[in-house]
Protein backbone atom coordinates (compact mmCIF):
# COMPACT_ATOMS: atom_id res chain seq x y z
CA UNK A 1 0.00 0.00 0.00
CA UNK A 2 1.32 3.43 -0.90
CA UNK A 3 0.52 6.79 0.70
CA UNK A 4 -2.16 7.65 -1.86
CA UNK A 5 -3.99 4.39 -1.23
CA UNK A 6 -3.63 4.95 2.51
CA UNK A 7 -5.16 8.45 2.18
CA UNK A 8 -8.04 6.96 0.18
CA UNK A 9 -8.56 4.36 2.90
CA UNK A 10 -8.68 7.08 5.58
CA UNK A 11 -11.11 9.18 3.56
CA UNK A 12 -13.44 6.31 2.81
CA UNK A 13 -13.27 4.29 6.04
CA UNK A 14 -12.16 6.88 8.60
CA UNK A 15 -9.23 6.67 11.00
CA UNK A 16 -10.67 3.90 13.18
CA UNK A 17 -8.61 0.90 12.10
CA UNK A 18 -11.29 -1.55 13.26
CA UNK A 19 -13.51 -0.26 10.44
CA UNK A 20 -10.89 -1.08 7.80
CA UNK A 21 -11.21 -4.27 5.74
CA UNK A 22 -8.92 -6.98 7.18
CA UNK A 23 -6.59 -7.26 4.19
CA UNK A 24 -6.14 -3.50 3.87
CA UNK A 25 -5.70 -3.16 7.63
CA UNK A 26 -2.64 -5.40 7.57
CA UNK A 27 -1.10 -3.41 4.72
CA UNK A 28 -2.00 -0.08 6.35
CA UNK A 29 -0.52 -1.10 9.68
CA UNK A 30 2.67 -2.16 7.94
CA UNK A 31 2.81 1.22 6.20
CA UNK A 32 2.20 3.04 9.49
CA UNK A 33 5.14 1.24 11.08
CA UNK A 34 7.41 2.25 8.22
CA UNK A 35 6.25 5.72 7.18
CA UNK A 36 6.26 8.88 9.28
CA UNK A 37 4.14 10.58 6.58
CA UNK A 38 1.46 7.89 6.94
CA UNK A 39 1.38 8.47 10.70
CA UNK A 40 1.06 12.20 10.06
CA UNK A 41 -1.87 11.59 7.68
CA UNK A 42 -3.56 9.46 10.34
CA UNK A 43 -3.18 12.28 12.89
CA UNK A 44 -4.60 14.82 10.43
CA UNK A 45 -7.57 12.58 9.70
CA UNK A 46 -8.18 12.06 13.43
CA UNK A 47 -8.10 15.82 13.98
CA UNK A 48 -10.58 16.39 11.17
CA UNK A 49 -12.95 13.77 12.54
CA UNK A 50 -12.74 15.24 16.05
CA UNK A 51 -13.59 18.68 14.72
CA UNK A 52 -16.48 17.28 12.69
CA UNK A 53 -17.78 15.59 15.85
CA UNK A 54 -17.85 18.97 17.58
CA UNK A 55 -20.34 20.37 15.07
CA UNK A 56 -23.52 19.26 16.76
CA UNK A 57 -26.97 19.64 15.32
CA UNK A 58 -29.38 21.67 17.49
CA UNK A 59 -32.41 20.17 19.18
CA UNK A 60 -35.86 20.96 17.82
CA UNK A 61 -38.10 20.71 20.88
CA UNK A 62 -41.45 21.49 19.23
CA UNK A 63 -40.85 19.50 16.10
CA UNK A 64 -42.33 16.25 17.39
CA UNK A 65 -45.58 17.96 18.34
CA UNK A 66 -45.88 19.70 14.98
CA UNK A 67 -45.16 16.48 13.06
CA UNK A 68 -47.74 14.53 15.07
CA UNK A 69 -50.33 17.28 14.81
CA UNK A 70 -50.15 17.48 11.06
CA UNK A 71 -53.34 16.02 9.56
CA UNK A 72 -52.87 12.73 7.78
CA UNK A 73 -55.12 11.08 5.20
CA UNK A 74 -57.28 8.25 6.53
CA UNK A 75 -56.00 4.78 5.80
CA UNK A 76 -58.14 2.77 3.39
CA UNK A 77 -57.83 -0.99 3.32
CA UNK A 78 -57.26 -2.86 0.08
CA UNK A 79 -60.43 -3.70 -1.91
CA UNK A 80 -60.18 -7.45 -1.16
CA UNK A 81 -59.80 -6.75 2.57
CA UNK A 82 -62.79 -4.43 2.53
CA UNK A 83 -64.94 -7.04 0.80
CA UNK A 84 -63.90 -9.74 3.28
CA UNK A 85 -64.53 -7.43 6.23
CA UNK A 86 -67.97 -6.62 4.84
CA UNK A 87 -68.82 -10.30 4.40
CA UNK A 88 -67.62 -11.25 7.88
CA UNK A 89 -68.76 -8.48 10.21
CA UNK A 90 -68.49 -8.77 13.99
CA UNK A 91 -72.22 -8.36 14.43
CA UNK A 92 -73.81 -11.86 14.62
CA UNK A 93 -76.99 -10.83 12.74
CA UNK A 94 -75.08 -9.26 9.90
CA UNK A 95 -72.78 -12.26 9.82
CA UNK A 96 -75.73 -14.36 8.50
CA UNK A 97 -77.54 -12.14 6.07
CA UNK A 98 -74.57 -10.58 4.35
CA UNK A 99 -73.10 -13.89 3.05
CA UNK A 100 -76.65 -14.93 2.08
CA UNK A 101 -77.10 -11.68 0.23
CA UNK A 102 -73.75 -12.17 -1.49
CA UNK A 103 -74.77 -15.71 -2.50
CA UNK A 104 -78.00 -14.37 -4.08
CA UNK A 105 -76.16 -11.87 -6.23
CA UNK A 106 -75.20 -14.41 -8.99
CA UNK A 107 -78.81 -15.71 -9.06
CA UNK A 108 -80.26 -12.23 -9.49
CA UNK A 109 -77.61 -11.49 -12.06
CA UNK A 110 -78.58 -14.64 -14.02
CA UNK A 111 -82.28 -13.76 -13.98
CA UNK A 112 -81.55 -10.22 -15.10
CA UNK A 113 -79.26 -11.47 -17.85
CA UNK A 114 -81.85 -13.91 -19.20
CA UNK A 115 -84.40 -11.08 -19.24
CA UNK A 116 -82.16 -8.94 -21.39
CA UNK A 117 -80.71 -11.47 -23.80
CA UNK A 118 -82.51 -14.03 -25.99
CA UNK A 119 -79.54 -16.44 -26.19
CA UNK A 120 -80.50 -17.35 -29.82
CA UNK A 121 -84.20 -18.07 -29.15
CA UNK A 122 -86.51 -16.10 -31.36
CA UNK A 123 -90.07 -15.62 -30.12
CA UNK A 124 -91.34 -15.33 -33.73
CA UNK A 125 -90.04 -18.82 -34.58
CA UNK A 126 -93.08 -21.20 -34.72
CA UNK A 127 -91.10 -23.84 -32.84
CA UNK A 128 -90.64 -21.43 -29.98
CA UNK A 129 -94.30 -21.78 -29.02
CA UNK A 130 -93.86 -25.52 -28.43
CA UNK A 131 -90.52 -25.59 -26.69
CA UNK A 132 -92.13 -26.67 -23.42
CA UNK A 133 -93.81 -29.63 -25.15
CA UNK A 134 -90.53 -30.61 -26.79
CA UNK A 135 -88.87 -30.57 -23.41
CA UNK A 136 -91.64 -32.78 -22.06
CA UNK A 137 -91.21 -35.31 -24.90
CA UNK A 138 -87.46 -35.30 -24.43
CA UNK A 139 -87.96 -36.16 -20.78
CA UNK A 140 -89.97 -39.28 -21.80
CA UNK A 141 -87.25 -40.59 -24.10
CA UNK A 142 -85.33 -43.56 -22.69
CA UNK A 143 -81.71 -42.65 -23.19
CA UNK A 144 -80.64 -46.00 -21.63
CA UNK A 145 -81.82 -47.89 -24.76
CA UNK A 146 -78.76 -48.99 -26.78
CA UNK A 147 -78.58 -47.37 -30.17
CA UNK A 148 -77.41 -50.55 -31.97
CA UNK A 149 -80.42 -52.58 -30.79
CA UNK A 150 -82.80 -49.89 -31.88
CA UNK A 151 -81.25 -49.96 -35.38
CA UNK A 152 -81.62 -53.81 -35.66
CA UNK A 153 -85.28 -53.69 -34.84
CA UNK B 1 -42.19 -3.33 19.41
CA UNK B 2 -39.89 -3.66 16.43
CA UNK B 3 -39.93 -1.27 13.47
CA UNK B 4 -41.49 -4.02 11.39
CA UNK B 5 -44.38 -4.53 13.82
CA UNK B 6 -44.96 -0.80 14.06
CA UNK B 7 -44.99 -0.40 10.29
CA UNK B 8 -47.50 -3.25 9.94
CA UNK B 9 -49.70 -1.45 12.46
CA UNK B 10 -49.31 1.83 10.53
CA UNK B 11 -50.50 0.04 7.37
CA UNK B 12 -53.70 -0.73 9.28
CA UNK B 13 -54.02 2.92 10.31
CA UNK B 14 -52.74 2.65 13.90
CA UNK B 15 -51.99 6.18 15.15
CA UNK B 16 -50.08 5.08 18.24
CA UNK B 17 -47.69 3.04 16.06
CA UNK B 18 -47.15 6.15 13.94
CA UNK B 19 -46.36 8.19 17.04
CA UNK B 20 -43.84 5.54 18.13
CA UNK B 21 -42.13 5.62 14.72
CA UNK B 22 -41.98 9.43 14.79
CA UNK B 23 -40.47 9.43 18.30
CA UNK B 24 -37.90 6.83 17.27
CA UNK B 25 -36.76 8.36 13.97
CA UNK B 26 -37.51 12.09 14.12
CA UNK B 27 -34.24 13.14 15.75
CA UNK B 28 -31.87 11.61 13.17
CA UNK B 29 -34.08 12.82 10.32
CA UNK B 30 -34.19 16.38 11.67
CA UNK B 31 -30.42 16.40 12.22
CA UNK B 32 -29.83 15.16 8.69
CA UNK B 33 -32.15 17.81 7.25
CA UNK B 34 -30.39 20.48 9.30
CA UNK B 35 -26.99 19.41 8.04
CA UNK B 36 -28.30 19.51 4.48
CA UNK B 37 -30.40 22.69 4.63
CA UNK B 38 -29.11 24.64 7.59
CA UNK B 39 -32.17 26.35 9.00
CA UNK B 40 -34.97 25.41 11.35
CA UNK B 41 -37.93 26.35 9.15
CA UNK B 42 -36.81 24.05 6.35
CA UNK B 43 -36.03 21.27 8.82
CA UNK B 44 -39.61 21.42 10.05
CA UNK B 45 -40.97 21.21 6.49
CA UNK B 46 -38.75 18.28 5.60
CA UNK B 47 -39.53 16.39 8.82
CA UNK B 48 -43.27 16.86 8.38
CA UNK B 49 -43.21 15.81 4.73
CA UNK B 50 -40.96 12.83 5.46
CA UNK B 51 -43.23 11.37 8.12
CA UNK B 52 -46.35 12.10 6.08
CA UNK B 53 -44.80 10.02 3.29
CA UNK B 54 -43.96 7.30 5.81
CA UNK B 55 -47.65 7.22 6.84
CA UNK B 56 -48.93 7.14 3.26
CA UNK B 57 -46.36 4.72 1.83
CA UNK B 58 -45.84 2.45 4.84
CA UNK B 59 -46.81 -0.63 2.83
CA UNK B 60 -44.01 0.04 0.36
CA UNK B 61 -41.21 -0.46 2.88
CA UNK B 62 -39.54 -3.84 2.34
CA UNK B 63 -37.74 -4.93 5.52
CA UNK B 64 -35.74 -7.52 3.58
CA UNK B 65 -34.23 -4.80 1.39
CA UNK B 66 -33.40 -2.01 3.84
CA UNK B 67 -33.58 -1.03 7.50
CA UNK B 68 -36.40 1.36 8.29
CA UNK B 69 -33.96 4.14 9.18
CA UNK B 70 -32.33 3.74 5.75
CA UNK B 71 -35.73 3.92 4.02
CA UNK B 72 -36.81 6.98 6.02
CA UNK B 73 -33.49 8.73 5.36
CA UNK B 74 -33.92 8.02 1.68
CA UNK B 75 -37.28 9.81 1.77
CA UNK B 76 -35.74 12.70 3.69
CA UNK B 77 -32.76 12.85 1.33
CA UNK B 78 -34.99 13.07 -1.75
CA UNK B 79 -37.04 15.82 -0.12
CA UNK B 80 -33.87 17.75 0.79
CA UNK B 81 -32.57 17.43 -2.77
CA UNK B 82 -35.90 18.70 -4.16
CA UNK B 83 -35.87 21.52 -1.63
CA UNK B 84 -32.33 22.59 -2.52
CA UNK B 85 -33.14 22.41 -6.22
CA UNK B 86 -36.20 24.59 -5.74
CA UNK B 87 -34.24 26.98 -3.58
CA UNK B 88 -31.57 27.28 -6.24
CA UNK B 89 -34.21 28.08 -8.86
CA UNK B 90 -35.66 30.81 -6.69
CA UNK B 91 -32.29 31.86 -5.34
CA UNK B 92 -31.50 35.37 -4.29
CA UNK B 93 -28.21 36.35 -2.76
CA UNK B 94 -29.64 36.04 0.73
CA UNK B 95 -30.93 32.57 0.08
CA UNK B 96 -27.67 31.54 -1.51
CA UNK B 97 -25.95 32.51 1.69
CA UNK B 98 -28.49 30.46 3.62
CA UNK B 99 -27.73 27.50 1.37
CA UNK B 100 -24.25 27.48 2.84
CA UNK B 101 -25.59 25.04 5.41
CA UNK B 102 -25.22 25.02 9.17
CA UNK B 103 -23.15 28.16 9.27
CA UNK B 104 -25.54 30.65 10.71
CA UNK B 105 -24.09 30.38 14.17
CA UNK B 106 -20.94 32.33 14.89
CA UNK B 107 -18.29 29.80 15.76
CA UNK B 108 -16.19 30.54 18.80
CA UNK B 109 -12.90 29.44 17.42
CA UNK B 110 -11.55 30.09 13.97
CA UNK B 111 -10.74 26.49 13.17
CA UNK B 112 -14.30 25.43 13.76
CA UNK B 113 -15.60 28.43 11.83
CA UNK B 114 -13.44 27.52 8.88
CA UNK B 115 -14.54 23.91 9.00
CA UNK B 116 -18.19 24.95 9.20
CA UNK B 117 -17.66 27.23 6.23
CA UNK B 118 -15.96 24.44 4.31
CA UNK B 119 -18.80 22.05 5.14
CA UNK B 120 -21.33 24.58 3.93
CA UNK B 121 -19.45 25.13 0.70
CA UNK B 122 -19.26 21.44 -0.14
CA UNK B 123 -21.33 20.40 -3.14
CA UNK B 124 -24.69 18.95 -2.13
CA UNK B 125 -23.75 15.30 -2.78
CA UNK B 126 -20.49 15.53 -0.86
CA UNK B 127 -22.24 17.16 2.09
CA UNK B 128 -24.85 14.46 2.01
CA UNK B 129 -22.20 11.71 1.94
CA UNK B 130 -20.38 13.21 4.94
CA UNK B 131 -23.64 13.69 6.86
CA UNK B 132 -24.84 10.14 6.29
CA UNK B 133 -21.54 8.37 6.93
CA UNK B 134 -20.00 10.54 9.63
CA UNK B 135 -22.97 11.95 11.54
CA UNK B 136 -25.86 9.58 10.90
CA UNK B 137 -23.73 6.47 11.33
CA UNK B 138 -24.72 4.68 8.14
CA UNK B 139 -22.34 2.27 6.45
CA UNK B 140 -21.00 3.33 3.06
CA UNK B 141 -23.30 0.80 1.41
CA UNK B 142 -26.38 2.13 3.20
CA UNK B 143 -25.44 5.73 2.43
CA UNK B 144 -25.04 4.80 -1.24
CA UNK B 145 -28.52 3.25 -1.19
CA UNK B 146 -30.00 6.37 0.43
CA UNK B 147 -28.39 8.63 -2.14
CA UNK B 148 -29.15 6.21 -4.98
CA UNK B 149 -25.55 6.12 -6.17
CA UNK B 150 -23.06 3.26 -6.54
CA UNK B 151 -20.72 2.38 -3.68
CA UNK B 152 -17.75 3.57 -5.75
CA UNK B 153 -19.46 6.90 -6.42
CA UNK B 154 -20.17 7.34 -2.71
CA UNK B 155 -16.57 6.56 -1.77
CA UNK B 156 -15.39 9.05 -4.35
CA UNK B 157 -17.73 11.70 -2.89
CA UNK B 158 -16.44 10.96 0.62
CA UNK B 159 -12.81 11.18 -0.47
CA UNK B 160 -13.36 14.49 -2.28
CA UNK B 161 -15.27 15.93 0.65
CA UNK B 162 -12.62 14.97 3.19
CA UNK B 163 -9.90 16.35 0.93
CA UNK B 164 -11.70 19.70 0.73
CA UNK B 165 -12.21 19.81 4.47
CA UNK B 166 -8.59 18.93 5.20
CA UNK B 167 -7.50 21.61 2.76
CA UNK B 168 -9.61 24.19 4.59
CA UNK B 169 -7.85 23.36 7.87
CA UNK B 170 -4.43 23.37 6.24
CA UNK B 171 -5.13 26.79 4.68
CA UNK B 172 -5.80 28.12 8.14
CA UNK B 173 -2.53 26.76 9.43
CA UNK B 174 -0.62 28.25 6.47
Amino acid sequence: MNLEQFTQLLDVRGCDSTAWPAREREQAEALLRESARARELLVQQGRLENLLDRIEAPEFPDLETSVLRRPRPAKTAALADRVINWLRPDDSMLAWWRPAFAACVPLVFGIALSGWFSFGLDARDPGYAYWDQELYLLSLYDFAEPVAEADNE
Amino acid sequence: MTDEELMTAICAGDNSAYEAIVRRHLKPVSHYAWRMLGNQRDVEDIAQDTFLKVWINAARWQPAKARLSTWIHRIAHNLCVDHLRKRREESTEDEAAQDAGPLDEVAADKEMARLRAALGQLPRNQRSAISLCHYQGFSNKEAAAIMDVSLQALESLLARAKRSLRKSLQTEEA
